[in-house]
C-alpha cells in the first residue's frame, strides 16, 4: 500500500537477494532461550550487589549501565523485534524528563510525574505511530529522528520548565541506592518483558512483520496494529527511565535529554549486542557502557569518538551482533567431529559472518 | 471428476456472466488498478463459485498477480468493488481478508527468511481466523508440511531452501490459514517435470478437500489439466473465459497468448497431457 | 551523559517591516530563491548518495562541517577566498568521501538498512568530534572584503556573497545533471544507480563507481560548507541539521533528479522564509517547520515534487 516510495531501494534490495542469502540472518530468539534467560537473571543479580561495594563512583556508573541496559532493551521492542529502527526514541526519554520535571515543580510527588510522563510517553506512541509507522526504513527512521529533533527545539523555544528548557528540581528525597534499585526494576521488567516476546505469540508477530510484512499481513496478521503496540511498548519504559534519570539529575536541559546521541546509543547497544535477541541488549548495555566509562575516567572527552568508532567497527564486522556471533560458533555441527574440527569450524564460520557484507 | 469432488453449489460451473447462478464464493465487479496512471486491470468482472478451480492465464504483464494482490487486498483497488461471500471487502486489509479464508501465495517466494520452516507455517495457524494455540499450531504445522512434503525439512531455515522447497512452503504457509479460497501465483514455476506433476496431485487433494482454488500458471499442461474453467487477461482486460478446450479454441485467445504458430502445437500437445495429468490425481487421492 | 547538541542554522533574516508593500514582496521572493538554492547545494550530494548507491548518509553533515573549516582555514592561514577557493575544498572532501567508501561503506553495502544507516551515523559523530578537536567548539565565521557589500534597487537589497552562493548551487546542480547524462562516467554511475548487477555484468567496476559517486556526494556537500562558512557563522554542532534539512529536501524535491534537490530546496527555502512571517509564529520553528514539511510530502506525495523513481 505504501510501496510507491520504495521503488528505489526496492530495485536494489532485490538485486542484493542472492548475496544476502550467504549473509547470516537476524539472531532468532528462542533458540537457547532458557539459558539466555538464566545468563541474564544472573547477571542483573550480580548487578544488584553492586551497591555493597560502597563506592559511589562505580554505583553511578552502575545507575547509568542500568539506565542504558533498560533503554536499549525497550528499543528493541519495536527496532530489533519488528524491525522498524527509530533513530528518535529519545523522544520519549525527553517525555519522561520533563513530565516528572515539570509534575515536581508544581509540588507534587515524583512517582507521580513518572508514571505521567509513561502514561503521557504511551498516548503519544499512540498518537505519533499511526501515520509515522505507515513509513519504513529510512523514512520510519528519519520522522522519528525529526520527531525528536523538534521537539527539542519546541520546548527549548516555549522555555518549558525554565529559560530555554532548562529545569533545576530541588535534591531529591531518594538515596542513590534507592535509584539504583529503580532502574534495576526497570532493566530487569524490559528484560522479563523480551523474555516473554521471544516466546510469545505477540512476538511471533513482531517478528513476521520485521521478516516480511506483507507476508505477515497476508497470513492474517493485523501488522499495523502490531507495530503500534510494539512503539507504544518501546516508549513506556524510555519514559520511566527519563523520569527516574530527571530526578536523579536534579537538573537538565532540552540539549540533555533530546540528545540524539541517546536514540543513536540505544540503537547502537542493540545492533551490537544482537537486535531482536533476548540477552543482546543487555550484554552490551554492560559492556559498551563499562568502556565508555573508563575512557571518562581517564580524563578525556572521547565520548563520541568513542562511540562514533564503535559503530563503524560494530556495523563493519559484526553486523549481525554478538550473540549472532556466538550463536554462529555454536550452531549445531555434524556429529562425530572432534572438538579441534568443531573449534576450527566455528571460527572459520565466524570469520564468513564477519565478512559476508562486502560489494 | 470435478462434478463429483465439487460442492453442490458448484455443481453447474457458471458460464462466464455468471450472475444469474447461485451467489459466487468470489465476485469482481468492474474492478480497475492503475499504477501511475498506468492501467494494470481494467474495468474486469469476474466470479468464482464455491468449490471451483479456475485458472488464470495471459502473457507476461497482463495483470494475473496484480489481480490476486487486489483480491487479496495488498494492493489497493483504484476502482470497482470485490465481495466475497456477498461481502464487499474491496475496503479490508489484507490480515482480515485471510481472516475470511483467503490465503495466497506469492509468485517471488517472500517467506520469514530467519525463521524455521515449521514457525513460517505456524504463524498461519497461530494468527488468522484459526487463532491457535503455540502447541496446537505446531502440530497443526507439522501435519500442513506433511501434506506438502516439507516434514523432512521442518526445522531448516527458511532461505536454506531450494527454489522448489521455497514454493512447497508457500503453498504451505497459505494452508495453514484453513482457507475457504486459495490463490495460487505460480507454484509451479521453476520446478521439474516431477515436481509438477506432484504439484498438481496436490492441487487437486486439496481442491478435493473442499477448497475453492485459484491458479495462475505459466505451466500449460498444469493449467488445462486442472481448472474447470479458465478466464485469459491481456493487457488488463478479460479476453476470453469458459471451459479450458473452448478457450484455447477462441481466436482472439491464441493471437494474444499464444501466437499462432504455437496454437497448433499447444493443442495437439493437450489432447495428450489432460487424461495422463487427471490419472495421476486419481492415484494420489486413492 | 552525551553533549551532541545540534542547534539549528541561525537564518540571517534582512529587516523586515510589517507594512505589506510590493518592494516588501519582493524582498521575501529574492530571500526566498538566495536560501533556496543554498538549500540545493546543501541536498545535492545526499541526492546522489542515496539515489544511486540507496544509502542515507548521515555523515553527510560532518562532511559539509570539513568543507566549511576546510575553507575558513584556508582563508585564515592561506587568505584563499572560500569561493575562489572551492574546487580546492571540493577536491578535498573528494578524497575523503572516497576513503571513507572504500575503507567502510563498500563493506556493508549489501548489509540491511540500519547498518548503513548506523555506519554513517558513526562516521559522522567521528568526524565531527574531530573537527571539534582541531578547531575547538568556538563558532567561526568568515569576512571578506566584499561581506555585506551588495546590489541596492531601492529598498530591495541583494547581498553579493548570498548571489554568488545561489549561482553556483545552480550551477552545480546543472553540472551535477550534464555529467550523469552526458559523460560515460556519468552514464556508468546511472546504470549502476539503476541495476547493481546488470552494470556489474556490463563490465562496470561497482567497487570504484561507488567510491566515485560517494567522493562526488562529499565534494558536494564540501562546496555547501565552503559557502555557508562565509554567510553564516559555524560551529562543529552544526552538521546533524544540515543532514536532516538535507534529507527533508530530498523527501520534498524526490529522490530522481539533481532537479530534484534544487526543487525540494526552494520548497523548503519558501516554508522557512515564509511560516515565520505568519501571524503568531516567530522566527525559531525551522526544526519543527522541516519536519512537519516532511510528514506532509510523505504521506501525500511519497515520490516528491519532481519524482522519479530512479535516478537520471
Amino acid at each position: 500500500m505504501f510501496g510507491s516510495w520504495h521503488k528505489p531501494s526496492t530495485s536494489s534490495t532485490a538485486t542484493a537477494e542472492p548475496g544476502a542469502e550467504q549473509r547470516p540472518a537476524q539472531p532468532k530468539p528462542g533458540t537457547r532461550w532458557p539459558w539466555s534467560l538464566l545468563t541474564g537473571l544472573i547477571i542483573l543479580a550480580l548487578a544488584a550487589l553492586i551497591p555493597l561495594s560502597g563506592d559511589a563512583a562505580t554505583l553511578h556508573t552502575w545507575t547509568l549501565i542500568l539506565m542504558f541496559a533498560a533503554l536499549a532493551q525497550s528499543w528493541n521492542f519495536l527496532g530489533g523485534f519488528t524491525g522498524y529502527a527509530s533513530f528518535g526514541n529519545v523522544f520519549f526519554f525527553g517525555v519522561g524528563a520533563y513530565s516528572t520535571g515539570l509534575l515536581i515543580l508544581a509540588g507534587r510527588p515524583f512517582w507521580l510525574g513518572v508514571l505521567t510522563g509513561a502514561v503521557v510517553a504511551g498516548l503519544l506512541a499512540f498518537l505519533l505511530g499511526l501515520p509515522v509507522l505507515r513509513l519504513r526504513g529510512h523514512y520510519f527512521a528519519i520522522a522519528t529522528l525529526g520527531i525528536a529533533e523538534a521537539t527539542r527545539e519546541l520546548v527549548a523555544i516555549r522555555n518549558l520548565g525554565g529559560s530555554g528548557g532548562e529545569v533545576e528540581l530541588p535534591l531529591p528525597a531518594l538515596s542513590d541506592t534507592a535509584f539504583y534499585f529503580l532502574f534495576w526494576l526497570l532493566a530487569l521488567a524490559c528484560f522479563l518483558l523480551t523474555a516473554y516476546l521471544a516466546r510469545s505469540k505477540p512476538g511471533y508477530a513482531l517478528i513476521a512483520i520485521r521478516e516480511s510484512e506483507e507476508t505477515a499481513e497476508a497470513m492474517g496478521i493485523p501488522t499495523y496494529w502490531y507495530k503500534i503496540g510494539a512503539f507504544v511498548l518501546s516508549a513506556v519504559p524510555t519514559a520511566l527511565a527519563g523520569g527516574l534519570y530527571a530526578y536523579w539529575s536534579t537538573g537538565f536541559d532540552p540539549p540533555t535529554v533530546f540528545d540524539v546521541g541517546i536514540s543513536v546509543e540505544m540503537v547502537l547497544l542493540t545492533v551490537l549486542g544482537g537486535a531482536g535477541t533476548l540477552l543482546g541488549p543487555l550484554i552490551s548495555a554492560v559492556l559498551f557502557e563499562l568502556l565508555s566509562f573508563q575512557f571518562q575516567i581517564s580524563g578525556s572527552t572521547f565520548h563520541n569518538s568513542l562511540l562514533g568508532l564503535t559503530i563503524a567497527i560494530v556495523t563493519i564486522f559484526i553486523p549481525q551482533g554478538l550473540v549472532g556471533l556466538v550463536q554462529e560458533f555454536f550452531r549445531p555441527l555434524a556429529p562425530g567431529m572432534s572438538r579441534r574440527q568443531l573449534l576450527v569450524e566455528g571460527v572459520r564460520r565466524v570469520r564468513r559472518a564477519i565478512a559476508a557484507n562486502g560489494v | 471428476m470435478s462434478d463429483v469432488l465439487s460442492p453442490p453449489t458448484a455443481s453447474e460451473p457458471a458460464e462466464a456472466g455468471s450472475q444469474q447462478g447461485p451467489q459466487p464464493l468470489l465476485e469482481l465487479r468492474g474492478v480497475s488498478k492503475f499504477f501511475d496512471g498506468l492501467p494494470a486491470v481494467k474495468q474486469l468482472d469476474f466470479a468464482v463459485q464455491r468449490g471451483e478451480i479456475v485458472g488464470i492465464i495471459g502473457p507476461n504483464g497482463a495483470g494475473k498477480t496484480t489481480m490476486i494482490g487486489l483480491i487479496s487486498g495488498s494492493l489497493p483497488l483504484s476502482s470497482g468493488q470485490i465481495r466475497y461471500r456477498g461481502l464487499d471487502i474491496s475496503r479490508l486489509p489484507p490480515h482480515r481478508r485471510a481472516y475470511l479464508g483467503i490465503a495466497r501465495t506469492f509468485q517471488v517466494t517472500q517467506p520469514f527468511k530467519g525463521l524455521s520452516v515449521r514457525e513460517n507455517v505456524m504463524i498461519g495457524a497461530l494468527f488468522g481466523r484459526r487463532g491457535l494455540t503455540q502447541a496446537a499450531a505446531r502440530e497443526a504445522a507439522e501435519a500442513v508440511l506433511e501434506r506438502v512434503g516439507l516434514a523432512a525439512k521442518a526445522h531448516f531455515r527458511a532461505d536454506q531452501l531450494t527454489v522448489a522447497d521455497r514454493k512447497r512452503l508457500e503453498l504451505a504457509r497459505a494452508l495453514a490459514l484453513e482457507p475457504e479460497l486459495l490463490l495460487l501465483d505460480e507454484v509451479m514455476a521453476g520446478l521439474t517435470p516431477t515436481e509438477v506433476e506432484q504439484a498438481i496431485a496436490l492441487m487437486r487433494a486439496i481442491h478435493a478437500s473442499g477448497v475453492t482454488v485459484l491458479v495462475i500458471e505459466h505451466v500449460m499442461q498444469a493449467i488445462m489439466g486442472l481448472s474447470q474453467r479458465i478466464m485469459v487477461l491481456h493487457q488488463g482486460n478479460k479476453i476470453a473465459e469458459g471451459p479450458p478446450e473452448q478457450v484455447l479454441a477462441d481466436q482472439r485467445v491464441i493471437e494474444a497468448y499464444l501466437g499462432e504458430r504455437y496454437a497448433r502445437e499447444q493443442q495437439s500437445r493437450l489432447g495428450t497431457v489432460r487424461p495422463v495429468s487427471q490419472k495421476e490425481g486419481k492415484e494420489e487421492q486413492g | 551523559m552525551l553533549v551532541l547538541a545540534v542547534r539549528s542554522l541561525p537564518v540571517r533574516r534582512l529587516p523586515f517591516h510589517r507594512e505589506v508593500s510590493a518592494m516588501l514582496i519582493a524582498q521575501v521572493i529574492v530571500n526566498w530563491l538566495l536560501l533556496g538554492s543554498l538549500y540545493a547545494a546543501v541536498a545535492l550530494g545526499f541526492s546522489l548518495v542515496w539515489g544511486i548507491m540507496n544509502i542515507v548518509n548521515l555523515a553527510h553533515g560532518a562532511f559539509i562541517l570539513v568543507g566549511a573549516y576546510t575553507a575558513y582555514w584556508a582563508f585564515t592561514q592561506l587568505h584563499i577566498d572560500p569561493f575562489l577557493g572551492l574546487p580546492l575544498t571540493m577536491l578535498l572532501l573528494f578524497c575523503l568521501g572516497w576513503v571513507v567508501q572504500y575503507v567502510a561503506i563498500n563493506r556493508v553495502i549489501r548489509a540491511p538498512f540500519l547498518v548503513t544507516f548506523l555506519l554513517t551515523f558513526g562516521l559522522d559523530l567521528l568526524i565531527a568530534d574531530v573537527v571539534q578537536l582541531l578547531f575547538t567548539s568556538d563558532r567561526r565565521s568568515i569576512n571578506t572584503a566584499y561581506s555585506g557589500f551588495g546590489l541596492t534597487l531601492g529598498t530591495l537589497h541583494i547581498p553579493f556573497d548570498r548571489l554568488l552562493a545561489a549561482l553556483i548551487a545552480v550551477l552545480l546542480t546543472a553540472a551535477l545533471s550534464l555529467f550523469l547524462q552526458r559523460t560515460r562516467t556519468g552514464n556508468a554511475i546511472l546504470a549502476t544507480g539503476m541495476d547493481r548487477d546488470a552494470a556489474r555484468l556490463m563490465g562496470i567496476r561497482i567497487d570504484r563507481i561507488y567510491a566515485l559517486t560517494f567522493g562526488l556526494g562529499a565534494a558536494l556537500a564540501g562546496a555547501a560548507g565552503a559557502m555557508l562558512v562565509e554567510l553564516y557563522p559555524f560551529d562543529p554542532s552544526q552538521g546533524g541539521v544540515f543532514t536532516l534539512r538535507a534529507f527533508v529536501i530530498v523527501v520534498l524535491g524526490g529522490l530522481g533528479t539533481p532537479w530534484g534537490a534544487l526543487a525540494g530546496g526552494l520548497v523548503f527555502g519558501l516554508a522557512e522564509t515564509v511560516v515565520p512571517l505568519l501571524p503568531g509564529i516567530g522566527p525559531g520553528y525551522d526544526d519543527a517547520i522541516a519536519f512537519a514539511l516532511m510528514v506532509l510530502v510523505l504521506i501525500f506525495r511519497p515520490r516528491g515534487i519532481l519524482g522519479k523513481a530512479f535516478y537520471a
